[in-house]
């Protein structure tokens, strides 16, 4: 069963990536320039940080860890579920009809069909700027902070999938939901790269409660850099991660299904 | 036991006075303003396995709802839908793997691969075993002509020959129901041929029961044996063709060239139904007229020509169901 879901995805994912081939320049520019642009916009972080040394009591190398856990998730989410960007011409052209015809769950199905190669490119560029943060922030390197790393990466991607999905979903709704996706995503990327601390009490709220981005980078941070700041929240959220990306999965994918249930497709 | 069973279906569609942008549709959709169109409107029908149906109407009807609903795609707002055992919106993936469908106005392969492709990636969808798959894929490409152009992207395919690959694909997996809607818009003469031929044998030979959407009535009397007519979301003629023909088929059209064009013509018992310059159509009711009385008139006030009488076409008495409805 899961077996058979991989070997669906990998095939549906390909043909895909066959059918994009044939624009291999752009495709490779494209790669190209998001390398380029990752690399600039961590450059413009740095250089901002050597100017102040620390923000609220963050070293740079924290901050810089910060960014390349909150850069990681955000762009192995984007591998998972970037065939959302676009979701409501789904809607529009009503090609949701042709995808709840197949006799696989229609998620899967979106995910799965319209991977693009460039965000690998992305996600390269980002492990190795976590693999360099990593090393200045100065953590040891141990089997439980390993273990912990890699559950706070995999529960960030979720987290952060969720969100994309939930502001995809309103799509079955409104019809349009481009607009949204991007803004949403573009605000919840900039709210992982620096600690909440800076931000006023209702948004750090905002960010634990109802966008709980905060359990990406911020909390799970806390643990791995020691630095015991909860501003009045409960200590255990820096091993909440898990238990959000759960519920947050829960939640959006409750809402996917309702908003299927309202699918209207076109006339004709 | 039918095969599909639909009981008192309706599907209501709410339309909000359309605003622009983002927040114009959110907050339309929050106002609720909207009218109500009742697309489907308390349809009932069963059909037997191995029926070859044609469900026919004038545009917007809701033929293409209907069987967005039977398909799974969209949820009813009311009413019993039963294909198989199954209710297809809520036992969605079971249904699915059981029917076919094919939308003549969108194709489901993938654009831009060749045709063997998609029918590769659907064997996996599907869970096709390898010796059926290569069992059918022979059969439908013998049948069907796609050798030529199995290795072709889709998107240089003619439209005849991408129907024809979107038929096999929706038949690689042995489905019991096929669902066609407009399978045969934009083709011409041959390639609608080509597909009414394959829709009887594949009826016949395999058993798979065809419920075909058309506006070309020449695709229901060539293909199909029952004939369920959709008229404003309601069923308003149900039976065989031969049936429609004689309760319906009373009327005779005479076609009169005339010696010149009158201004009015008034003739009694009988319906000018077109007059293009000096030719007109009258339509008149057997039982109540005789074609003899009818000329009668005519020769008695107008100067003719030429005229033929002429049998009634199915064409013709499905027109003037949709304009003026069952009586
Ligand atoms: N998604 C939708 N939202 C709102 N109204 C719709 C929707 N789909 C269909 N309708 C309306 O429902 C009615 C029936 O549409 P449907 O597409 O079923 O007609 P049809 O018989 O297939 O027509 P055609 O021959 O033009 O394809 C039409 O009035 C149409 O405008
Ligand atoms: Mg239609």
């Amino acid at each position: 069963m899961v077996r058979r879901y991989i070997k669906l995805y990998f095939l549906l994912a390909g043909a895909y990536v066959r059918s994009r081939l044939q624009y291999r320049l752009s495709f490779g520019l494209m790669c190209f320039g998001i390398v380029i642009s990752e690399i600039c916009l961590l450059g413009l972080l740095g250089a901002l940080l050597a100017k102040f040394r620390t923000v609220n009591g963050w070293t740079w190398a924290e901050v810089v860890f910060l960014y390349g856990l909150g850069n990681l998730a955000y762009s192995f989410m984007r591998i998972l579920g970037s065939q959302l960007d676009d979701f409501d011409r789904y809607i529009i052209r009503g090609e949701l009809d042709g995808v709840l015809i197949k006799p696989v769950p229609p998620l899967f199905y979106i995910l799965a069909n319209r991977v693009e190669l460039i965000h690998v490119s992305r996600a390269l560029t980002s492990v190795a700027i976590f693999v360099v943060a990593f090393h200045l922030s100065g953590i040891r390197w141990t089997l439980d902070v390993a273990l912990f790393t890699l559950t706070t990466i995999l529960s960030g991607t979720l987290i952060m999938f969720t969100l994309m999905l939930i502001s995809a979903t309103v799509a079955l709704w409104t019809t349009k939901s481009g607009k949204l996706t991007d803004l949403l995503i573009s605000a919840t990327k900039e709210a992982t790269a620096f600690p909440i601390s800076i931000y006023p009490l209702a948004v750090r709220l905002l960010l634990t409660f109802v966008l709980p981005v905060a359990f990406v980078t911020y909390y799970p941070a806390q643990q791995l850099l020691q630095k015991g700041e909860f501003l009045g929240m409960p200590e255990l959220f820096q091993f909440g991660a898990p238990v959000v990306a759960l519920v947050m999965l829960c939640v959006s994918y409750l809402f996917w299904c309702s908003g299927l249930r309202r699918y209207h497709s076109t006339g004709s | 036991m039918p095969i599909i069973t639909v009981e008192h279906l309706s599907k209501h569609f709410k339309v909000y006075r359309r605003r622009t942008g983002f927040w114009g549709n959110l907050s339309s959709t929050v106002s609720r303003k909207h009218d109500i169109i009742k697309a489907v409107d308390d349809v009932n029908f069963s059909l037997e396995r191995g029926e070859l149906v044609g469900y026919i109407g004038a545009n917007g009807a809701g033929k293409s709802t209907t069987i967005k609903m039977l398909t799974g795609i969209l949820v009813p707002t009311s009413g019993h839908i039963d294909v198989m055992g199954l209710t297809p919106y809520r036992q969605r993936k079971e249904n699915t793997r059981r029917i076919g469908v094919v939308f003549g106005q969108r194709t489901q392969l993938w654009w831009d691969l060749p045709v063997i492709d998609s029918f590769e990636l659907l064997k996996h969808i599907y869970e096709i075993p390898q010796n059926l798959y290569k069992q059918n894929l022979e059969f439908f490409s013998e049948m069907l002509q796609l050798q030529p152009f199995l290795s072709t992207p889709v998107r240089r395919l003619s439209l005849g020959q991408r129907m024809r690959c979107d038929l096999t694909a929706a038949l690689l997996h042995n489905p019991e129901i096929l669902y066609l809607d407009e399978p045969t818009i934009g083709l011409d003469v041959v390639a609608k041929e080509q597909v009414r031929q394959f829709l009887r044998q594949v009826n016949a030979e395999r058993q798979v029961t065809v419920i075909l959407t058309t506006h070309d009535l020449n695709d229901v009397e060539k293909v199909c044996q029952r004939l369920i007519i959709i008229d404003n979301g309601k069923i308003i003629y149900d039976g065989g063709i031969d049936d429609l023909k004689k309760r319906y088929g009373k009327t005779r059209m005479l076609i009169v060239d005339l010696a010149q064009a009158y201004s009015d013509i008034q003739l009694e018992g009988v319906d000018l139904t077109r007059r293009d310059g000096n030719r007109i159509w009258l339509a008149f009711d057997r039982d109540t007229i005789s074609a003899s009385e009818v000329i009668a008139q005519l020769t008695a006030r107008y100067e003719i020509q030429d005229l033929t009488i002429s049998e009634p076409e199915i064409e013709e008495i499905v027109r003037r169901i949709y304009e003026l409805g069952v009586h």
